[in-house]
């Protein structure tokens, strides 16, 4: 014991060269085993010390009651946290998926119990368990890193192979000479005092501060810079550190570059060239002209066009369009003049005049009517708004409509008339002839006899009003 | 901690003649403290180690060149492809999650159920849980293809305002595997409270002493501070044990929440948790004998152990087989035409070798175990391990790509192959799995030294 005291005596000294005899901390008793340590403790307890502890490399067991511990309110921090987490889960799924940002997956509803329920599971796990590891450090106040039971070198087998009594100075009955004899009643194999760590040496060491301090003024760049941003609202797009698929290397419709000289970046058709699946041999079918005629090969479409779409009196004066939208006298149309078709290049059957009745129902009954008398609920609604720009479109019983070769009536609906535009792109070539087909039927049906109509079906007629 | 084994519930009782002792050697406080300790304090490891070392940080580089690779080219690298879209990425997730799901049992189910034999290997598969987790979380996140905006996998507000979808089992997933991760490295950390205080107090350099010294936080072992430590330990086990069943319950839901024929079962569940539990314990094994033998273990972690460990793997391995017959009996009696497809494709379609690949490793292989012989001599039982191992990862294999490449649309039907890429990821998550393990044994307490301490026959309770 006495050597144990003069190394203890020898260690004060060299920490505390100068004599400013710093106050004493505690004192520590050393034991070779669980069984001598749980001895000792039963005495000390007994003497009715309070602030004192034991220090044991793994937990020993029946101390607790000794030390007079009350059962810890960790599983309080567990509880609690567990429930806030199911809370915080349910709260969370419920509000993002059917509150904020309500979304379809197939029919299911926007927030369900059970498909709430394995989150709710897990997040309830993960805030008991980060509550009870922290609950755990933070009622054993830790993180505390400097202690002044860590001056001891004996001390510091309390976490290999020894068991230590400290009693603190702090106890109410604390004597320096007193808690010695008391040691060396329970037979302690050392005896040490401890003394409270002066102020410098309790510090950190001299990096951390600074580290600290660049880490803490560098964690709050990150949260400035958003604030900055959010409250300077801007035009310009989206700052994108990586650009996915937002802005791709390609060019859109309609816009311009500098890689082409015209600048265009839609690129016409090189000439001479044919795209792919856009042939068309047969002139008959897809122009409506004469095959194989002098003039067919004399004409360049491209001149056509622009004859059709200015031609007529309509585009210059649509007060008098309006007014009486069939002009009495039309000027000579250069169009007249051409081959046109004057049978049908397509098959004439049953199936292809129901085909062209249900192509014309959809794309030009809006503007002619069922019956072609131009009066679609396109064109009624653009009169009743007296829409000043709107054209009545012709007729097709009118007389100039009624007598064009079929080819002429075809390159009206292919490329547009006047103010009608041009429906090749949107229908089929062999519909477009369809749509003529019934085109042609429906003006047979204002001119027609009683002999036009097959035998069986007359009866039927008495129905119709009479004229 | 064993103040929750009293006598009564306590079934691991040294009975002196009847079972081994759980420390052998004569090991006490002091030179169990010296054996593991100075595994991490010796200046340079076995040259074993290095060769190891070595050998796994080569495969670890070869994996994250061919991340880099695949993050720089697009998950096309990959063999996926219509109609396989999941294939080994999935595999080998749900392989590695298995993997870490035993750590978890031993620390904390065996711990419920007092098992006291936990204690030696407890660390070592905590550390195991946490590495197969990180390999695990590997392939989901690169899976996904564009890995910088893989925050939208999280709840967290983002500029187009939207948010994750919670009705995805996905999604569950997600959540399921973060928080196990989570919790799992918080548990691993605090029982390694102790023995951090331990390496500090015995640490020699000024290095040593503020690393450990950081990390055990301040602590002196006093008996509040066990007080508190053991009540923390008891309830995280308690937060563990659900939590592991309930991860792997999840991943079993990708497949089973879905209506893909052969995953669309309730089977899966408790299928999924044995067999990670079964593929787990096999790791264990595999990676005890070799560390026991050259970091000087054999009397911590002793042929009891080792054996323990077998008849987990014999029980599990019987349970796995069991479903797998079970799985052919649901899909006769179900009566539905598709599921029953997909099992007899599995059998006998293009991809039974896989299939009886894993039927060998997985149900017959642990049947040995069946044998003293097996379960107490170290390289057979690493033997049939290994095989185990095989055996679960083609079992995943199996359900992933044999229900995917053939299901509802014959035209749609195709036969997924795996591309280097594929290959190389897989053996070099091993790589990375071992390279972190390998710094764990050289750097860290690898044997829980508090634990092991306490039950320790000296040590045990005077009254
Ligand atoms: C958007 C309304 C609209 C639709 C739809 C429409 N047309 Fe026209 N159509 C007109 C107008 C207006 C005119 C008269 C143009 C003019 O005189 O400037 C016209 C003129 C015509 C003419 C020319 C008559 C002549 O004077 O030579 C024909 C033939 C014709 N349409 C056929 C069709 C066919 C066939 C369809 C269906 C594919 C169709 N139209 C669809 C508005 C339409």
């Amino acid at each position: 014991m006495s050597a144990s005291n003069a190394i203890t005596e020898k260690r004060e000294k060299e920490h505390h060269p100068v004599a400013a005899q710093p106050a004493l901390s505690a004192m520590i008793a050393e034991f070779p085993t669980a069984g001598s340590v749980l001895a000792a403790a039963t005495r000390v307890s007994e003497a009715g010390w309070s602030d004192w502890d034991v220090h044991s490399p793994f937990p020993v067991h029946g101390i607790d009651s000794l030390l007079r511990i009350r059962s810890t309110k960790l599983p309080w921090f567990t509880l609690t946290a567990g429930l806030v987490g199911i809370v915080v889960a349910f709260v969370m799924q419920w509000w993002m998926n059917a509150v904020d940002y309500p979304f379809w997956i197939s029919g299911k509803p926007f927030f369900a119990l059970e498909a709430a329920a394995p989150i709710a599971f897990e997040m309830m796990i993960l805030f008991a368990a980060i509550a009870t590891i922290g609950g755990m450090i933070l009622l054993n106040r830790l993180p505390r890193f400097s202690n002044p039971l860590f001056a001891s070198e004996r001390f510091l087998r309390a976490t290999s192979d020894r068991f230590f009594i400290v009693i603190s100075a702090n106890d109410p009955k604390f004597d320096h000479d007193r808690v010695m004899q008391l040691f060396q009643e329970c037979s302690a194999t050392a005896i040490e005092t401890c003394l409270a760590i002066d102020a410098r040496e309790g510090r950190w060491p001299s990096l951390v501060t600074p580290i600290i301090v660049v880490a803490g003024v560098l964690a709050l760049v990150p949260p400035a810079l958003i604030a900055q941003k959010r409250s300077n609202p801007t035009d310009l797009p989206r700052f994108h550190v990586i650009t996915d698929m937002d802005f791709q290397p390609k060019f859109k419709p309609q816009r311009t570059s500098r890689l082409f000289a015209d600048g265009r970046v839609m690129r016409p058709q090189s000439a001479g060239t044919i795209a792919r699946g856009e042939i068309q041999l047969d002139s008959r079918l897809h122009q409506g002209m004469e095959y194989g005629s002098r003039e067919v090969a004399a004409i360049d479409r491209l001149n056509v066009l622009p004859i059709s779409a200015q031609g007529g009196p309509s585009v210059t004066s649509n007060e008098g369009v309006q007014k009486n939208p069939m002009p009495a006298v039309p000027p000579p149309d250069p169009l007249d003049a051409l081959p046109w078709v004057k049978e049908f290049p397509i098959s004439v059957t049953l199936k292809t005049m129901k085909r062209g009745q249900e192509r014309y129902n959809i794309y030009c009954s809006s503007c002619h009517g069922l019956a072609g008398d131009g009066d679609g609920l396109v064109t009624r609604r653009a009169l009743d708004l007296e829409q000043g720009t709107w054209i009545k479109p012709t007729s097709f019983h009118a007389e100039n409509v009624r007598n064009q070769p079929v080819g002429q009536l075809f390159h009206s609906v292919t490329n547009g008339v006047r103010k009608m535009p041009g429906y090749g792109d949107l229908i089929p070539v062999e519909d477009r002839w369809a749509i003529l087909l019934y085109l042609r039927a429906l003006q047979q049906s204002r001119r027609a006899d009683l002999q036009d109509v097959p035998t069986e079906l007359i009866p039927s007629l008495q129905d119709l009003p009479k004229e | 901690m064993s103040a929750l084994i009293n006598d009564l519930m306590n079934n691991t009782h040294e009975v002196p003649g009847k079972r081994a002792s759980l420390v052998l050697g004569g090991l006490n406080n002091s030179s169990i403290t010296d054996r593991v300790c100075e595994i991490a304090e010796a200046p340079t490891p076995p040259r074993a180690w290095y060769i190891a070392f070595a050998v796994s940080s080569s495969l670890t580089l070869m994996l994250f060149g061919l991340v880099g690779y695949l993050i720089f080219t697009g998950v096309g690298v990959w063999g996926n492809n219509a109609p396989v879209f999941w294939a080994w990425d999935i595999v080998n997730f749900v392989f590695w999650v298995g993997i870490g799901h035993a750590g978890t049992l031993i620390s904390a189910i065996l711990f419920l159920f007092r098992q006291n034999w936990r204690t030696s290997i407890n660390r070592f598969a905590e550390a195991m849980t946490i590495f197969a987790v990180i390999c695990a979380g590997l392939f989901p996140t690169v899976h996904v293809g564009r890995i910088w905006v893989i925050y939208w996998l999280l709840p967290l507000p983002n500029q187009n305002a939207i948010w994750p979808n919670f009705r995805s089992p996905l999604l569950w997933d997600v959540f399921a595997v973060t928080t196990y991760a989570t919790v799992s490295m918080l548990f691993w950390y605090m029982g390694m409270i102790p023995d951090f205080a331990t390496f500090r107090d015995r640490a020699k350099t000024r290095n040593r002493q503020m690393i450990f010294g950081t990390l055990a936080l301040g602590w002196t072992g006093s008996a509040r501070q066990w007080h508190r430590y053991e009540k923390a330990y008891l309830l995280m086990a308690a937060l563990a044990t659900p939590l592991v069943i309930s991860v792997h319950t999840v991943v079993s839901f990708d497949f089973a929440v879905s209506q893909v024929p052969g995953w669309h079962t309730t089977i899966f569940p408790p299928y999924f948790v044995a067999g990670a539990v079964f593929s787990g314990f096999a790791m264990v094994v595999t990676l005890m004998v070799p560390a026991r033998e050259f970091f000087g273990l054999r009397e911590l972690v002793t042929l009891r152990h080792l054996e323990n460990m077998t008849k987990i793997i014999l029980l599990t391995g019987t349970m796995v087989g069991y479903a797998y017959a079970m799985e052919f009996f649901t899909a006769w009696y179900s009566g539905n035409r598709y599921e029953q497809f997909a099992f007899m494709n599995r059998a006998f379609g293009p991809y039974a070798w896989a299939y009886w690949t894993m039927v060998t490793c997985n149900v017959i292989s642990p049947q040995f175990f069946w044998f003293k012989k097996f379960r107490t001599t170290p390289w057979l039982m690493v033997i049939v391990c290994i095989f185990v191992n095989i055996g679960m990862w083609f079992e995943r294999f199996v359900i992933t790509v044999t229900s995917l490449s053939r299901d509802f649309l014959p035209s749609s039907w195709g036969y997924y192959q795996p591309t280097f890429v594929d290959i190389g990821m897989l053996i070099g998550s091993f790589g990375l799995f071992f390279t972190l393990f390998l710094l764990f044994c050289r750097y860290m307490p690898i044997v829980a030294i508090s634990e092991v301490k306490s039950i320790l026959p000296e040590n045990q309770n005077p009254h």
